[in-house]
């Protein structure tokens, strides 16, 4: 199954970010593909210069879990430049900057869909 | 090609929801899905005529393009004491009924 997923939520605020990465990996350990959409704040999930003291694995551990299991994690651009962070400077390896258009074709190739 | 439901559930003020949703609507048109935007809970303020649009013209426009339809749903209205005389026209009012078999009869829903 090709599982598309929208998260619009970035972490350390909500627990969005941890509940779309737990239903991924646990996807792509099943077999299923996955391709996540990060939205608005979402972008922010994927910075490599995450430090929250009190953690030993930061949110963006997981998703780089996601992209090693072979899910595909891509930013919106506009919302990547609208929060200033500088074309993805800072974002994991093999995230990507793409646009609307490439959520379009994800949700084309998705068989189940769903927003966070 | 899908059906896709964007559904709006947060008013127009506070957060970014709702012109980002709309631009989000307006990019479903680069593969021709067929979408429509529900309006419900407190999203129902986006549907008052006269709300600051400024930031959102240019998504409308182009989900105007699309012929997008934009429904608002009847029971939210109502529970929120708003009256159909107080919708920007372009909003058509639905029950949660519709609602559902909109939902049902679409292959994607995108909540925002």
């Amino acid at each position: 199954m090709n599982l598309g997923i929208l998260l619009t939520e970035g972490p350390f605020q909500t627990s969005k970010s941890q509940t779309v990465s737990e239903i991924a990996k646990a996807s792509l350990r099943k077999g299923h593909k996955v391709e996540i959409f990060l939205f608005l704040d979402g972008v922010y999930n994927v910075l490599s210069t995450q430090e929250m003291p009190t953690l030993s694995r930061q949110p963006v551990d997981d998703f780089k879990d996601i992209i090693d299991l072979g899910g595909k994690v891509i930013a919106c651009g506009v919302c990547v430049a609208a929060r200033g962070l500088e074309k993805g400077k800072n974002f994991i390896e093999n995230a990507k900057i793409l646009g609307l258009p490439q959520l379009s074709e994800m949700i084309d190739r998705s068989d189940r869909f769903i927003s966070f | 090609m899908k059906k896709i439901i964007i559904t709006f559930s947060k008013p127009p003020h506070g957060t970014s929801y709702y012109s980002e949703g709309l631009r989000l609507a307006s990019g479903m048109g680069f593969d021709d899905h067929d979408t429509m935007l529900v309006f419900l809970g407190d999203g129902v303020f986006c549907a008052l005529k006269n709300i600051d649009n400024k930031a959102s013209e240019p998504f409308l426009e182009t989900i105007a393009e699309f012929k997008y339809p934009f429904f608002v749903e009847k029971e939210s209205l109502e529970k929120r004491e708003i009256p159909e005389t107080d919708l920007d026209p372009k909003f058509q009012v639905v029950s949660r009924e519709n609602v559902s078999k909109f939902i049902k009869n679409s292959n994607i829903h995108i909540g925002v």
